[in-house]
């Protein structure tokens, strides 16, 4: 039994100006200590996966389909009760920008102690000392200082550390990080990448990591999910990914890193504008985008095959090179 | 921290006197510039009389000269004799007046804003639901109708059709009546104001963290989300309360209730000069100390508001 098991997770957002399917038919399995990274550019469905899982969807989103399992317990359509004494004590969260995440009008200790009371047994004085040990834990100095401190007094990095050490206090299983680094600068980014690594080891957290970042996967995750328009296109692990990419979308990706052999060479952007979610096309997603688009691709969707041990790609070239060599 | 706050408050305070003094100042000016005198209501009394009387209330002497006497009255707390009620001093009528409508005023202000706040924030909880639906009919028709309407909607359905409540203000239970008319209309608006505040604060990161720890709806609402949509609220506050507990002239006449409301239509109507800077000083004065209250709260609930 994996840890968490997602299977066909489907969410949409009901808009007046109609349905917008951000999820359709997301499956993946998370392993107890593993990392799996989830990366796409913004809109590709990254994040309300993530608030899927969670149940903190707001309005008018809504789960449409499918499955979340948490140690074989289905949580998608579960009490509130059940996933509210999942939050933040099994799975927790952190998010973008630890500034606007973080309440301004309640002291740092304040919001620590608030999932500690709620999850476990511990007085407030106990929990204000938890507090204190999970922002040594997270490298934050002066710590008993820091608890009384308000989130705006503190840095835009140590602000992210209060949120991960908001999210570990109860000990969860599951951390699910959303865009962790992206508001961060660049030095902070590996400071907070490398902590979020010592902390899975000396924990042993399972971490679902969503960027749209590729270089912040590559040294953290051992399978790699890629997401376009909502649906997951390309799976495998970083090696997969990065040296043997199957799908058209993720060669896309990492053509446009820059890379630093290469200095000289221009970077190749995909061209056109990210898919409009309310006119899906019919066929492949992402067949506008693909100048190796054949017939097909506009006008059926593409199931993910396997390409190898655990590598998964749903792109129609996959099929006509297959065929191509049957033929031969 | 606290020399800056005490600096904050000290700053705060000088504005207030500074607006008060310039209120007096403005009402005295506009007050001598319309034309009409105290004396020459009911009946043409003689020129003698006249002159007798405007030296007595030292009405003859230059404008300049009256406006520092007055001032320097006003600074011993001496608000003068009311011209149009011989006999009577300024500050008897306001003090009288003052402690019914205070009474009123504040209970009306504490229900509007403890009622306004508690449906505001279930719309907002509710959006778009029958109950928010339910909640903005109401309230729109609550703030659009004049309190002299609704006032009399409850004399007659309390009162006549099925009477239960006493419709004078002097008996007990008396105040009932009155306090739910005049906080109809602020209970309206604040509800829709916090529903509002409230609906931009639920949207905001902080409260997806809160959901995400693990936290009940009602305990986000109200711990996560209620404190930082007060900000408005308490701007709104701040005024509501100074013009509520000043008395209003509908409400107290309706239920015959001796208030100050009646003092600030009258005293303009008889050119009772006295009587018109005694309620607009009166006015100024609590409606400043309020504004005072509510900067100061800003600060209380919000660490972010700077003490400068």
């Amino acid at each position: 039994m994996s840890l968490l098991e997602v299977r066909g997770l489907s969410t949409s957002f009901f808009t007046p100006a109609g349905e917008i399917r951000a999820v359709s038919g997301v499956s993946f399995s998370l392993e107890e200590g593993e990392t799996i990274g989830v990366v796409g550019e913004s809109g590709s469905g990254k994040s309300v996966t993530a608030y899927s899982i969670m149940q903190i969807l707001t309005h008018p989103g809504r789960i449409t389909g499918g499955s979340v399992k948490y140690r074989g317990e289905e949580l998608v359509g579960c009490p509130e009760k059940t996933i509210a004494s999942i939050r933040g004590n099994k799975i927790s969260m952190i998010f973008q920008d630890s500034m606007t995440s973080l309440n301004p009008v309640y002291t740092v200790g304040n919001q620590l102690e608030e999932a500690i009371l709620l999850h476990t047994d511990r007085e407030k004085s106990q929990a204000r000392a938890r507090a204190v040990e999970m922002l040594r834990l997270v490298g934050i100095n002066e710590p008993d200082k820091r608890v009384r401190q308000y989130p705006h007094e503190l840095s835009g990095g140590m602000r992210q550390r209060v949120m991960i050490a908001m999210a570990l206090a109860c000990e969860p299983d599951i951390l699910i990080a959303d865009e962790p680094t992206t508001a961060l600068d660049v030095t902070i980014q590996a400071q907070i990448l490398e902590l979020m690594k010592e902390l899975q080891q000396r924990l042993g957290l399972a971490i679902i990591l969503i960027t749209h970042d590729l270089g912040v996967v590559a040294g953290m995750c051992d399978k790699i999910v890629v997401m376009y328009a909502g649906r997951i296109i390309e799976r495998g692990s970083a090696e997969d990914i990065f040296y043997e990419p199957r799908h058209e979308y993720t060669k896309g990706l990492l053509r446009s890193i820059p890379s630093i052999e290469n200095e000289k060479e221009r970077l190749i952007p995909i061209t056109g504008a990210p898919v409009d979610m309310l006119m899906l096309p019919s066929g492949c997603a992402f067949s506008p985008r693909c100048d190796q688009a054949m017939k097909i691709c506009l006008s059926e969707l593409p199931e993910e095959m396997s390409m190898g041990d655990n590598h998964n790609a749903a792109c129609w070239l996959n099929v006509r090179d297959m065929a191509g060599k049957a033929a031969v | 921290m606290s020399a800056k706050m005490a600096k904050y408050i000290g700053k705060r305070l000088l504005l207030a006197v500074v607006t008060v003094l310039l209120t007096i100042c403005i009402t005295f000016t506009v007050m001598h510039a319309v034309p009409s005198s105290p004396f020459n209501k009911a009946k043409a009394l003689p020129p003698a009389v006249i002159i007798a009387l405007e030296a007595k209330f030292g009405l003859d002497k230059p404008l300049t000269e009256q406006f520092f006497i007055y001032l320097k009255n006003v600074l011993r707390l001496d608000f003068g004799d009311s011209i149009y009620f011989r006999g009577v001093q300024v500050l008897d009528i306001l003090k009288g007046g003052f402690k019914t409508s205070a009474t009123l005023g504040l209970s009306a202000a504490a229900l509007a804003l403890a009622v306004g706040v508690f449906l505001g924030s279930l719309a907002a909880l509710g959006r778009e639901g029958i109950g928010d639906k339910l909640i903005q009919v109401v309230t729109t028709a609550m703030v659009s109708l004049p309190s002299f309407v609704l006032a009399l909607l409850l004399l007659w359905t309390f009162g006549v059709w099925w009477p239960i409540l006493p419709t004078r203000g002097d008996m007990p239970l008396g105040s009932l009546m009155p306090i739910i008319s005049l906080s109809l209309y602020p209970m309206a608006y604040v509800t829709r104001l916090t529903r509002s505040s409230m609906l931009d604060v639920l949207g905001q990161d902080y409260i997806r963290t809160a959901y995400a720890k693990g936290l009940v709806k009602y305990k986000i609402i109200f711990k996560h989300a209620l404190r930082n949509a007060l900000t408005p609220i308490i701007t709104y506050a701040g005024p509501m309360i100074a013009y509520i507990v000043c008395g209003s002239f509908v409400v107290e006449q309706i239920f015959s209730m001796a208030g100050l409301g009646k003092h600030f239509i009258n005293s303009i109507q008889n050119s009772d000069y006295t009587m018109i800077m005694g309620t607009t000083i009166l006015l100024s004065v609590v409606m400043v100390t309020l504004n005072f209250i509510c900067d100061i709260l800003y600060t209380v609930v919000d660490k972010r508001v700077d003490f400068s």
